[in-house]
C-alpha cells in the first residue's frame, strides 16, 4: 500500500489560481508538522545527550577511572588523561564499535555518534530547544565542576581538567575518536 | 585593358534550400510540440512548489555529457536537446519562416506562463514574475543542471 499524501490542490479540474491557494493552505499545515516533528527531534537528541552523559557517568565510573589512572600513571609522565569512551565508525580504521547511540525517546532510532559528539545537532536544538540545548562536552565540564570531582581541578596535578572531544582522525591524530578528560591542565585538540 | 569580362552566375542550390527548409519546418514542429508538453506541466510544478515552499520549479532536465554522468533527455525526436535549447537553430529557421514562428523555447514558455489563467506570470505568494531559465552547458560554477527552471522569487537564474 502506498503512503503517498494526496492533497486538494492536486485536483487538477480547479483553476490555477484556486489550486496555489489551497497549496498555500496546505503549506502552512506542512510546515507546522514539520516544526513538531523537528521540535520532536530536538528534545529526543537532548534527552539522548543527557542520559549517555549520565550513562558515562553512573556507578561513579569516572571516579573509578581516574583512581586507576593515578595507579596506572608514572609520575614523571608529562600527559595524564582519562579515556572516558571511545568508538569507531570507519572500516578503514579498525572495527566498528560503539558507532551509533540508541534514541532516549523514539523506539528503534539510533544517532550516529559523531553528529552526537560533533554537536552536529545544535542548529537545530538552537532552534527549536535553545534553553536545554547543549553538548556532551559542556554538559561533562558542568559535572566536573561539581564538589564530587574536587570542583573541577586535578587533587594530584593541581590543574583544571579539560574534557576533549575527538570525532574524526587524520594522519595526525594521537587520540582515538571519543571523549578524554585530561589531568594535565592541556586541553587536547 | 580588355573591355571583355566575364559574368559569372551561381544557381542556386534549390534542393538543398528545400531540404533545409523542410528540416526547419520539422525542428519547428518538434519545438512546438516539446513546448507544449512541457507547459501542461507548468500548473502541477507550481502547485507542488508553492505547496512545498520551493524558489523555483524545475520543468524539464537533461544530460548529454557522459563525462556528468549517465544520459537522460540528450535527444527530443531525435534532434540534440543542446541544440534546440541552445536556440542556435533560431538565425537559420528565419531564412524561412517568419520571426513570430522562430521563438525560443524559453520565451514560448514565458510567453504560455504570462497569461491570465497564470496571473499574468506573476507568482501569487511572493507577488514577483516567473523568470523562465534555459541552461544548456555547465560550467565549473554552474549550479543548476541542464535544462529549464521557472523561478518564483523574482531572480532570473543565470
Amino acid at each position: 500500500m502506498s503512503n503517498t499524501k494526496t492533497f486538494e490542490s492536486e485536483n487538477s479540474s480547479l483553476s490555477f489560481n484556486e489550486r496555489i491557494q489551497l497549496a498555500i493552505k496546505e503549506r502552512a499545515v506542512i510546515q507546522e508538522e514539520y516544526q513538531n516533528n523537528k521540535k520532536i527531534e530536538a528534545i529526543d537528541i537532548i534527552n539522548t545527550i543527557e542520559k549517555f552523559v549520565s550513562d558515562l557517568l553512573a556507578n561513579d565510573n569516572l571516579t573509578k577511572l581516574f583512581i586507576k589512572a593515578i595507579h596506572n600513571s608514572n609520575n614523571n609522565s608529562r600527559r595524564k588523561v582519562v579515556e572516558l569512551f571511545t568508538f569507531n565508525a570507519w572500516n578503514e580504521l579498525g572495527s566498528i564499535y560503539n558507532q551509533t547511540i540508541p534514541s532516549v525517546g523514539i523506539e528503534g532510532k539510533r544517532y550516529s555518534t559523531k553528529y552526537i559528539l560533533s554537536g552536529g545537532y545544535k542548529k537545530l536544538t538552537d532552534k527549536y530547544v535553545l534553553e536545554k540545548s547543549t553538548t556532551v562536552k559542556e554538559l561533562l565540564e558542568k559535572e566536573l565542576k561539581t564538589d564530587k570531582y574536587h570542583n573541577g581541578k586535578d587533587p594530584e596535578t593541581g590543574n583544571d581538567y579539560h574534557v576533549c572531544v575527538f570525532w574524526r582522525k587524520t594522519g595526525r591524530s594521537t587520540f582515538k575518536n571519543g571523549i578524554y578528560i585530561s589531568r594535565d591542565g592541556i586541553a587536547y585538540t | 585593358m580588355s573591355e571583355k569580362f566575364t559574368v559569372v552566375s551561381y544557381k542556386k542550390n534549390s534542393s538543398y534550400s528545400e531540404q533545409d527548409e523542410a528540416e526547419m519546418a520539422n525542428l519547428l514542429k518538434v519545438v512546438e510540440k516539446f513546448t507544449a508538453k512541457i507547459c501542461r506541466t507548468f500548473s502541477d510544478k507550481m502547485v507542488e512548489a508553492t505547496r512545498n515552499n520551493n524558489k523555483y520549479v524545475i520543468l524539464f532536465k537533461y544530460n548529454d555529457d557522459p563525462e556528468k554522468g549517465e544520459l537522460f533527455n540528450d535527444k527530443i525526436d531525435d534532434i540534440p536537446t543542446k541544440y534546440i535549447l541552445s536556440g542556435a537553430w533560431i538565425r537559420n529557421a528565419q531564412r524561412f519562416f517568419p520571426s513570430q514562428k522562430c521563438k525560443s523555447v524559453g520565451s514560448r514558455i514565458l510567453e504560455y506562463i504570462s497569461d491570465k489563467k497564470f496571473n499574468n506570470g506573476i507568482d501569487i505568494v511572493s507577488k514577483q514574475k516567473y523568470n523562465v531559465s534555459v541552461f544548456h552547458y555547465k560550467n565549473k560554477t554552474s549550479i543548476f543542471s541542464n535544462g529549464i527552471i521557472v523561478s518564483r522569487d523574482g531572480i532570473v537564474y543565470k
